[in-house]
């Protein structure tokens, strides 16, 4: 897909045509909100001057829905995936000037999946996804 | 973006009538509901029965809004669908925004 957010959507509802056939209503909904903050982070943390694509492969194998994102922006320091997750989302109710506007897409990916894996290859990364038939 | 708005018992209801709130609309939902507060709409509802999916761009600019209106104001939703309730459960955003199946049980709600 092109760098570009007026592409977003209509290469996530792609990717849900897929996991509606492949999923339960929840997980390609999951699925959905993965695809979404994944490709939002890579575009915006991207390279866009560099033009480069972003390319994107899915997978529907027996056991799971595998989708994996393939990208040439600057590598994501690891340590932000491991503390991803539910802890990351905490926040003070009664202190609304505390809450941030921003910094949840991570977390609702690890939180939509089963796993998420982040690998630096030489020029370009791959966030791999998984959500499982059965759960 | 496309949103419609109408005024009940003092209320201003915002019928969001684009399915995909992402971050490529996300900054024009920001910067609408932001100029609606600065123009002194202190009771709001978003309607979001025809949204069918909704990211954490979009949920940053209804956080933007609620921090603008302050404590002087309220924001509630109504309509969410499935998809959309999950993202307010994941984020604890549903202790923020009180949660409506409807738009009059929000009005309601808000009517003071």
């Amino acid at each position: 897909m092109k760098r570009d957010l007026g592409d977003l959507g209509r290469v996530a509802v792609g990717i849900n045509d897929i996991a509606v056939a492949a999923l339960e209503e929840d997980g390609a909904a999951a699925v959905d909100l993965a695809v979404v903050e994944a490709l939002t982070n890579a575009i915006l943390h991207g390279q866009a001057e560099s033009g480069a694509l972003i390319d994107i492969e899915v997978a529907d194998t027996a056991d799971a829905l595998v989708i994996e994102i393939f990208d040439t922006a600057p590598p994501m320091p690891l340590f932000l995936l491991e503390q991803a997750g539910a802890q990351k989302l905490d926040i003070d109710v009664s202190d609304l000037d505390s809450i941030p506007e921003s910094g949840r897409g991570l977390s609702l990916i690890v939180l939509s999946m089963d796993h998420v894996s982040f690998h630096n290859e030489g020029p370009r990364t791959r966030m791999r996804m998984v959500r499982n038939k059965l759960r | 973006m496309i949103i419609m708005a109408d005024v009940t018992d003092g209320v201003t209801v915002l019928r969001i009538l684009t399915p995909r709130l992402d971050a490529s609309v996300a900054p024009d939902m920001r910067a609408d509901l932001l100029g609606r507060i600065d123009s002194g709409v202190q009771s709001l509802v978003l309607d979001l029965s025809v949204v069918t999916f909704m990211d954490s761009s979009a949920l940053g600019a209804l956080i933007a809004a609620v921090k603008r209106m302050g404590p002087v104001g309220s924001i509630a939703i109504a309509g969410s669908k499935a998809a959309v309730l999950t993202l307010f459960t994941l984020t604890r955003m549903d202790k923020v925004f009180p949660m409506f199946p409807t738009v009059p049980d929000a009005v309601a709600k808000l009517v003071v």
